[in-house]
């Protein structure tokens, strides 16, 4: 049972409670998981710290070659804001991606990250473009790549007092192919069957950088390191793209092994890093 | 005449948030109830210990079998309360009433039921065989059905071609967007039901078995309803059943709402098929025979079995003429959740199969799909496979407006041409349809409505029947009708709430008859005031009362202009002279001839026919299909309400695409899987896109006005249509729904000549 909800307006206010708190308290950020789960009697927490009227989280700024994305920023603001639109396309779609207009109204780039759903839409965009989360707790802070955070489906290694309060990914450089998509199987309101995203860049046709991750295919979202190397150094064509779908796919294979969905999952994983990458290479727009 | 839409006479009060639907009605001292199910699929009840749950604060009564002072349900059918044994998972045990629905859930979960579990059965094949676990009586057989003309043998005899195909349907859900409710209100008198349902009169029924009492001392109120699609009659039967019980015992009004997840765990379902069929064709592709074996599931108990599968024995041939047909249905009790009544009613599984089957043939022969299927059309005096001779058949001028619509050739011929090396493809796919309306000879049960008007003293009227308003637009039906009739303007008439102590039984809102029988009701409710107005003001303006006419809210002679007098006038003339401003009408379909041995007669005494094209989009890597392009064609006799058609038409392509793509009620070992909107999963807005419309209007002889129903029609040939577009892309067929993204994926796969394992 609920014995004490706090809605603070300060950060600050918001770590000395829960580092007080004696029972179960669990973190109100949009809401979107949280009240699914207190539904289903899956969690019962006895306090619940609030943290939608914290302004301090809720800002996207430029900071260098790094955008520091306030942890409350919602899938709404952040798919809106001119410099995601302007500096970081990609993170725009995979925001667009969400849910429905009212989850994403409501949902935030920090709580996609803490509630660590292997299908996640936003996370594996943040991980692609090495972000890092920035936790606090009563007496500090500390810094963590998201990629490392999420410990495993629905894990974080966050401990209990701490808040993520913003997330920091790296710009691209200028003329950094990207490419997002989300496979569903409705066009809104979708858990991703799978999803993905490239971050590409080129000079003189031979690939200088690539990010790529097929997220909902492996328990936690991690970058394709084997096939990023695979790719860097050469010449880019059709033929190395397909080589780095059959590449992807046996990435899937080695983490998770065979599985029921592995008849459906391998072949998109495949088909979709190909298209992935295609689109990162010759796209106009970064939705694949 | 109905030319231009009047406003739906539902529709500001739903749109402005004032409609009140029975979750929102609130009465003193109210009590809330929690259903205790069993978990298991089959299962005897040992005990049923209520001493943890009593125990809790706020419970008042935990309620079991034993405390129902009627039936807790007639043979086979799910009852109110399980007395012994539990046949699905689902299956209420026990009721717990309680001052809060805290409360309640807490007690539900306090009370503990010993259960002895018994062998279950999920599986209809496997149910038939001896010694499978019996459901019910000593062979789980729930129905059967045949239809037999000709000679099924001799006909492959004669064909150029057979092909034998299978064809497995799905379960899926209902869905409306309000889920079952029910308050019981104990009166001095007897018991008062607020409860949504599309059959009050059939409720009340339950209600009063249930309850051993006159069904004259149960009241049945119907608050706003939040949709069916025929979900809410047994069901909706089950829950008032509870809520009466426990308002009975306890003296107190009693509410039980269901959470979307209780919904979905114990209401009835659409009945998945198994269909086998093997046909022959001659080369110039006249079908020569048609042999249909269809196995149902029908779940733990009986409810509309029966008569669903006797309509798909019926209409299992398609709109078609086929000389030799031989069909037989069978539905099988198995431990899974109950099947019963679901828009279009076991027309939907085996249009799908026919519709497929006709694509295929057409294919094989070289034959265009389109042109395959008028070759084989139902047309004026045509024999069905009941052996009936067909009257007032549109489906060639369906097939017309479709082609020219969706410009059949020319497309296709573009479509042919289209670059299909990439990863998205297109196809264009049709189906036609036909469909018995209303209950039928073939025994739906007996088939009739009453409704009543009362032309007040101002001449505004009230319009009484058991008309179920589920969305579909049926009392702005009835307003038209009586509107057409008596000359005046719908915004005159009102449509009392449907209140069983008041209102006329005029049937269950089910099987796509309320424009047809409850419509043919109050026209006839309708004209008897209007013989009895025509009288009065025959007498006031001193001419004969069939020199009259009726428009315009004036009763007058069109030869001459000086007599004339209004309507409300004559109302108020009633009222002095002490005349009757009553009008009651009562209808009934002809009933035809059936030999039900072998499925032969006139099965129903009208049909309703449709052809519908899909275009497809195709995404080859992903197995992803978007429907870019529907075009619904339907004959509705004569279209009451333009807009209200396309509406309706607009909704049944949605759920129909819903049925071909993505809805899917997972059961594993009897249990529901999918208990709610995020793993169940209907369509949504970005999941629809261009839908269009198209009105045939060809007037039925017996419907009201010329007028046709619809409800059920526009769900039935939206699955094969787009499963045929689908093969039409894929150079390959789908044949078991849904096509979903594994099931495109792996047949794409399998085109391109790559292995699902490779």
């Amino acid at each position: 049972m609920i014995k004490e909800y706090y809605q603070p307006l300060k950060l600050a206010e918001a770590l000395t409670f829960l580092s007080v708190f004696p029972g179960p308290v669990h973190i109100l950020a949009g809401g979107t998981d949280l009240l699914v789960n207190m539904r289903k009697g899956q969690i019962k927490p006895e306090g619940i710290v609030d943290l939608s009227k914290i302004e301090e989280l809720k800002t996207i700024s430029q900071e260098g070659d790094n955008l520091s994305i306030g942890a409350l920023v919602t899938f709404s603001e952040l798919a809106a804001h001119p410099l995601v639109q302007e500096l970081i396309s990609v993170l725009a779609c995979g925001a667009k991606a969400v849910g429905s207009p009212q989850i994403r109204n409501r949902g935030t780039v920090g709580g996609n990250i803490a509630n660590a759903s292997p299908a996640a839409d936003l996370v594996p965009v943040l991980v692609a473009l090495d972000g890092v989360a920035v936790i606090a707790k009563q007496n500090g802070l500390r810094k963590v790549p998201v990629a490392e955070l999420i410990v495993g489906p629905y894990k974080t290694s966050l401990e209990p007092g701490e808040i993520i309060i913003r997330i920091e990914v790296n710009v691209p450089p200028k003329g950094t192919g990207m490419a997002y998509k989300k496979v569903g199987r409705r066009n809104a309101l979708a858990i991703s069957r799978l999803n993905g995203v490239c971050l590409l860049k080129l000079e003189d046709e031979i690939i200088k950088d690539v990010s790529l991750i097929i997220g909902s295919a492996t328990p936690t979202p991690h970058r394709f390191t084997d096939v990023e190397e695979y790719l860097v150094g050469k010449n880019i064509s059709q033929e190395l793209l397909e080589e780095a779908g059959v590449m992807a796919r046996e990435h899937v294979l080695a983490v998770t092994g065979k599985r029921p969905s592995s008849n459906y999952k391998l072949p998109v994983v495949e088909r979709l890093t190909v298209r992935l990458l295609q689109v990162a290479w010759k796209g106009d727009k970064a939705y694949a | 005449m109905a030319d231009s839409s009047i406003t739906r006479v539902d529709v500001l009060a739903k749109a402005l948030g004032k409609a009140k639907y029975t979750d929102d009605l609130k009465f003193d001292n109210m009590l809330y109830l929690k259903v205790v199910r069993c978990p298991h699929p089959h299962a005897r009840v040992i005990g049923i210990n209520k001493e943890k749950a009593l125990a809790i604060e706020g419970v008042v009564a935990v309620l079991t079998a034993t405390d129902i002072p009627g039936l807790p349900c007639q043979p086979k059918e799910r009852p109110i309360l399980v007395p012994e044994i539990a046949r699905y998972a689902g299956d209420g045990v026990a009721l717990v009433v309680a001052e809060s629905p805290k409360a309640a859930l807490e007690g539900a979960e306090a009370v503990r039921v010993e259960y002895e579990l018994l062998e279950a059965v999920f599986d209809p094949e496997e149910a038939l065989k001896t010694g499978a676990p019996l459901v019910h009586g000593d062979n789980n057989v729930a129905a059967q059905s045949k239809v037999c003309k000709g000679d099924v043998e001799a006909g492959f005899k004669e064909a150029d071609l057979i092909l034998e195909r299978e064809y497995n349907t799905h379960r899926v859900e209902h869905a409306p967007i309000e889920p079952e409710v029910a308050i019981a209100v104990p009166t001095f008198e007897g018991i008062t039901v607020y409860c949504p349902t599309n059959s009050p009169f059939q409720v009340r029924q339950i209600v009063a078995e249930t309850m051993a009492m006159p069904q004259s001392q149960i009241r049945l109120f119907q608050p706003t309803i939040g949709g069916s699609f025929g979900s809410k009659c047994y069901d909706a039967g089950v829950l008032a059943s509870r809520a009466a019980l426990a308002a009975k015992l306890t003296g107190r009004p009693c509410k039980i709402v269901y959470t979307r997840e209780e919904s979905i765990v114990e209401s009835t379902k659409r009945h998945p098929y198994k269909m086998k069929y093997k046909v022959g064709v001659k080369k110039n592709g006249k079908l020569t025979a048609m042999e249909v074996k269809i196995i149902g599931d029908s779940g733990a108990y009986k409810s509309k079995t029966p008569f669903v599968i006797s309509r798909s024995s019926i209409e299992a041939t398609g709109p078609y003429v086929v000389p030799n047909v031989h069909t037989e249905a069978i539905c099988v009790y198995t431990n899974n959740v109950t099947s019963c009544a679901m828009r279009g009613f076991g027309s939907p599984q085996v249009a799908y199969a026919s519709e497929l089957l006709m694509d295929e043939l057409a294919e094989k022969l070289g034959i265009d799909p389109l042109k395959f299927r008028r070759i084989n059309g139902l047309k004026d005096n045509s024999l069905s496979a009941t052996g009936q001779v067909m009257q007032n058949v549109t489906l060639d001028e369906c097939l017309d407006k479709l082609e020219q619509e969706i410009k059949w050739s020319s497309r296709k011929a573009e479509l042919k041409q289209q670059d299909k090396t990439g990863s998205i493809v297109k196809g264009l796919g049709l189906a036609c349809m036909y469909r018995g309306e209303s209950f039928g000879s073939a025994g739906q049960g007996s088939d009739y409505a009453g409704a009543t008007l009362q032309v007040q003293r101002d001449g505004s009227i009230t319009l009484y029947s058991a008309m179920s308003e589920v969305g579909q637009g049926g009392h702005t039906m009835l307003v038209r009708v009586v509107s057409e009739v008596l000359g005046i303007k719908p915004s005159r008439i009102f449509v009392s709430p449907v209140d069983t102590c008041y209102v006329p039984d005029s049937g269950p809102t089910v099987a796509t008859r309320g424009t047809y029988v409850i419509g043919n009701a109050i026209r006839l409710a309708a004209e008897e005031v209007k013989a009895k107005f025509a009288e009065v003001a025959a007498e006031e303006l001193g001419v004969r009362p069939e020199e009259l006419v009726f428009k315009d809210e004036r009763i007058y002679c069109p030869g001459d202009p000086s007599k004339s007098i209004s309507f409300s006038r004559i109302a108020a003339q009633c009222y002095l002279k002490s005349k009757s401003p009553y009008g009651y009408g009562w209808w009934s379909p002809p009933v035809g001839s059936w030999d039900r041995e072998k499925g032969q007669g006139e099965a129903y005494s009208s049909y309703v026919y449709g052809a519908c094209a899909a275009e497809v989009e195709l995404d080859l890597d992903l197995g992803k299909v978007e429907v870019m392009k529907f075009v619904a064609v339907h004959d509705v006799g004569k279209a009451l309400d333009k807009e209200e058609v396309k509406g309706q038409i607009a909704g049944g392509v949605s759920m129909g695409i819903g049925y071909a793509l993505m809805e899917d009620l997972v059961v594993r070992q009897g249990v529901v899987k999918t208990v709610n909107f995020d793993e169940y999963l209907l369509p949504t807005s970005l999941d629809i896109h261009e839908i269009i419309p198209v009105i045939v209007e060809q007037p039925s002889s017996y419907g009201p006005l010329g007028a046709k129903g619809l409800g059920e029609p526009v769900m039935s040939a939206v699955a094969p249509a787009i499963l045929n577009a689908i093969a039409d892309a894929l150079g390959t067929r789908v044949y078991d729904l849904p096509a979903n993204l594994e099931a495109v994926l792996d047949k794409a796969r399998a085109a391109k000549g790559r292995c699902c394992n490779d």
